[in-house]
């Protein structure tokens, strides 16, 4: 009887597990990619540029007065038009040209994203920087926020000329943003791969009590990053996946690590005192 | 301010050439009508006679957002235009939008915008292209954006104005002319 009872649960515990990975299988698309309404409309705010058969939307925040570029990446559940209060204290606070894109289906880009050509998109918005907008490609860094992380340490790995990357709240493995273990037997969004091939300096910042993607992610991408020229986790106490700008120790890192080229190596734990409440 | 130049010729179909027209104005573009030739007036396949803005020679070394180009019997003679097919050619290399509708994408291609894209024209001239079918009212692959005749310029003209603004902008535009899918 109880050997029918445990059979049985046991076979109950596989068949949902394998509906699960059915589920994670067939809406990988749709759950990394949830875009929202767009929030703007284009017109001549935004570049297009193509990327493949799709169609990136490009904006440019100009400081006239800086030499440096920030190409930055944002997460999934967001467009240029909800960034572009941030991009542009991103432009202001340190001092930087920045540009940022949307993935197609968001915004005003066409087409629809796909993880496998998230490396595709920021090849086109870095050749986009570097030919059209003329950057010096040894002034660029890449910024990424959660899924954003992805297509700054691909370009971080890529471009050995670029001066740093920034990864807020990224991933290191996709199946882990949620759990610390990965339950998946296949490799979603692999970003620690391409992390521990960076060779710049590299700045992780992420919340300690993020929900969204599980501060572990930082970790595991700190601890792989070992050719990083240098290297900084600062870790937010107590604060989630979002609002991170509004902690002082966001704006400082950001901007110490733009102002100096050496800095030592160091994992800082961050009050979250030092976090505004929202 | 959004810069878009609709090329007029002698035997352009006056449907493909002015939907265009008509709705990008509408979404707040600025179109140039611009006539190729020696006059400001050419006339259309049904004999409607059009005054345009410039002379396409006037503005033929200027860059726009979009590069239009309507179809009709007169297309054909545009293939022997080197400086036509240099303009297509040079904004789909600077990645511009561009467009043509019914046999227009025949010049399209001998200005090398429809290498390696998908794309749609006239029942007649389709099979002239590779990668081309009649599946789709419209077909957009990365900035080239073709449609099959006078009867699909609407969409033709609706899609070039979410190309260069949005889906809310050609939705709107589409409603105020009581566009009906």
């Amino acid at each position: 009887m109880i050997k029918k009872l445990v059979s049985w649960l046991v076979f109950l515990v596989l068949a949902l597990y394998g509906i699960v990975l059915a589920l994670v299988y067939f809406f990988t698309p749709q759950l990394m990619f949830p875009a929202p309404k767009p929030s703007y409309c284009a017109g001549e705010l935004v570049k297009k540029i193509n990327a493949g058969s799709d169609i990136i939307a490009v904006r440019v925040n100009k400081n006239s007065s800086a030499d440096n570029w920030i190409i930055y990446s944002h997460g999934n559940g967001e467009d240029l038009g909800q960034i572009d209060l941030l991009m542009q204290e991103y432009a202001a606070r340190l001092n930087a040209n920045v540009v940022s894109y949307d993935y197609p289906g968001y915004g005003a880009s066409m087409g629809h994203a796909s993880e496998d050509r998230l490396g595709e998109y920021a090849d086109a918005v870095y050749d986009y920087t570097v030919k059209e907008l003329g950057a010096d490609p040894k002034r660029i860094y890449f910024v990424g926020y959660s899924l954003g992380s992805v297509p700054a340490a691909y370009l971080a790995a890529k471009h050995l000329d670029a001066r740093g990357a920034v990864l807020i709240g990224g991933i290191a493995e996709g199946a882990k943003t949620y759990l610390p273990v990965n339950v998946i037997p296949w490799k979603i969004l692999p970003n620690v791969e391409n992390v521990q091939k960076i060779q710049i300096p590299l700045l992780i910042i992420h919340g300690t009590a993020d929900g969204v993607v599980n501060y572990s992610n930082a970790v595991q991408n700190y601890k792989a990053a070992k050719a990083a020229s240098t290297l900084r986790l600062a870790a937010l106490s107590g604060m989630g996946h979002y609002g991170l700008f509004r902690c002082a120790p966001y704006w400082r890192e950001l901007e110490e690590f733009i102002k100096n080229e050496k800095r030592e190596s160091v994992e800082l734990k961050y009050d979250q005192n030092s976090c505004i409440a929202l | 301010m959004i810069k878009t130049l609709v090329l007029l010729f002698s035997g352009f179909e006056e449907i493909e050439a002015l939907a265009p027209v008509d709705l990008l104005r509408r979404a707040g573009a600025q179109v140039v009508t611009a006539a190729v030739g020696p006059s400001l007036s050419v006339r259309g396949r049904s004999g409607v006679e059009i005054k345009a803005d410039v002379l396409f020679d006037e503005v033929k070394t200027s860059d726009f957002d979009a590069a239009v180009l309507p179809g009709g019997p007169g297309t054909d003679a545009l293939l022997s235009n080197s400086d036509v097919i240099e303009f297509f050619s040079r904004h789909n290399k600077n990645g511009k939008l561009v467009a043509g509708i019914c046999a227009a994408p025949v010049v399209l291609k001998a200005a090398g915008a429809l290498k390696g894209r998908k794309c749609t024209a006239h029942t007649s001239r389709v099979s002239e292209l590779e990668n081309c079918t009649e599946a789709e009212p419209v077909v957009r692959d990365a900035n080239l954006i073709t449609s099959r005749g006078a009867g699909t310029a609407l969409e033709f003209g609706l899609a070039l104005v979410e190309y260069l603004f949005c889906q809310e902008k050609a939705k709107n535009v589409a409603c105020s002319i009581c566009f009906m899918k």
